[in-house]
């Protein structure tokens, strides 16, 4: 069966589904939502650079430097570890 | 026009480049591997469960108390209560599951202690629940292409994450984005993307539905998202504005 990616994904606009994009990439929505938007995704270069950017951002954010205690504060709670573990 | 043919997967190549977060929940043996150093008592083991947690913890502690300073100190509780209970964790819940729970009592408890001295609207940002993820104004209002892109996002996907990151103004700018984030944009944006817990553990822990959480992600997503654009749009605007000054000095010159 042949259909157009338009047919498919018709009735939906950028605006609408632009709040969902996280969760498609989770694959976290129902079957038909989950096609509509892909079809729509294959015709529309602006929700495919949006989706490309927000994706950018998501594995960003796990690769940002994460803060570390400070020498005395890692050293305090090493201390209380190995005194609790004395008892 | 162009057709596709619905198969039994789906549409052959109309899927999105990349569907699915990496998956970066600890297996239950790596979790127990590590809970064993830690009840036998290696400091090494500790300070690894520290250096993974720490940056994440102050960050979502900063989500309920008013400062930095306070934030350190619920952590610091945090650990101290991890240590103290440590050989009561049951493994119900996954061992980092645990101490962001532990995290979330503690930073909630005192944050409401330090509401009683300051009002809440002084230090959190409001979340509107109808406020729409992206900027309405960027997309047509009405006729034919209502509801589709008027301003379509700035080019600036050619980067990489690592690309991105390489730049200390980029850096900045997602720093500030999620630190000017409401608490409840926050602590999901915290867990699923900085830290990468499950959605399902996600959910446990704020207390909310698995719909809730992804409404609250990507409006987080889009304000860091948001952020890094308005700075990329700077800079072509600079390198644009440099290029229009060298070109005309040139002429100047010549």
């Amino acid at each position: 069966m042949n259909l157009s990616p338009d047919s498919v994904s018709n009735g939906l606009t950028c605006r609408a589904i632009a709040p969902q994009w996280s969760a498609y990439l989770d694959d976290a929505l129902p079957a038909l939502m989950k096609l509509r938007m892909a079809c729509h995704f294959s015709t529309c270069p602006d929700c495919r650079r949006y989706v490309r950017q927000i994706t950018m951002v998501r594995d960003a954010l796990h690769m940002l430097t994460k803060c570390e205690p400070s020498p005395v504060q890692r050293r305090f709670l090493r201390e209380r570890f190995a005194a609790r573990h004395a008892r | 026009m162009s057709t596709v043919a619905i198969t039994t997967t789906g549409f052959r190549g109309l899927t999105p480049p990349s569907v699915g977060a990496p998956r970066r929940t600890p297996t239950p043996q790596a979790d127990q591997a590590l809970l064993s150093r830690l009840c036998a008592g290696e400091e090494g083991a500790f300070d690894e469960l520290v250096n993974k947690h720490h940056g994440a913890l102050i960050r979502l502690a900063m989500g309920y108390v008013a400062d930095r300073e306070v934030a350190e100190e619920v952590v610091q509780d945090t650990w101290m209560a991890v240590i103290e209970s440590l050989s009561r964790f049951e493994g119900r819940s996954s061992l980092r599951t645990w101490i962001f729970g532990i995290l979330i009592h503690k930073a909630k408890d005192r944050g409401i202690r330090e509401k009683r001295h300051t009002t809440f609207s002084s230090f959190e940002p409001c979340e509107d629940d109808n406020e729409e993820a992206v900027d309405p104004s960027r997309f047509h209002q009405s006729g034919e292409s209502a509801g589709h892109w008027a301003i379509p996002p700035q080019p600036w996907d050619d980067q990489t994450p690592e690309k991105l990151l390489a730049s200390r103004q980029t850096i900045n700018a997602m720093n500030g984005a999620i630190e000017s984030l409401p608490r409840t944009l926050k602590e999901v944006l915290i867990l699923r993307d900085v830290e990468g817990v499950d959605i399902k553990e996600a959910c446990a822990l704020l207390n909310i539905t698995e719909t809730n959480l992804y409404v609250r992600l990507h409006r987080a997503r889009e304000r860091v998202r948001a952020a890094v654009e308005a700075l990329m749009g700077k800079d072509q605007i600079l390198t644009t504005s440099s290029r229009c000054k060298k070109s005309s000095l040139r002429q100047t010159q010549g």
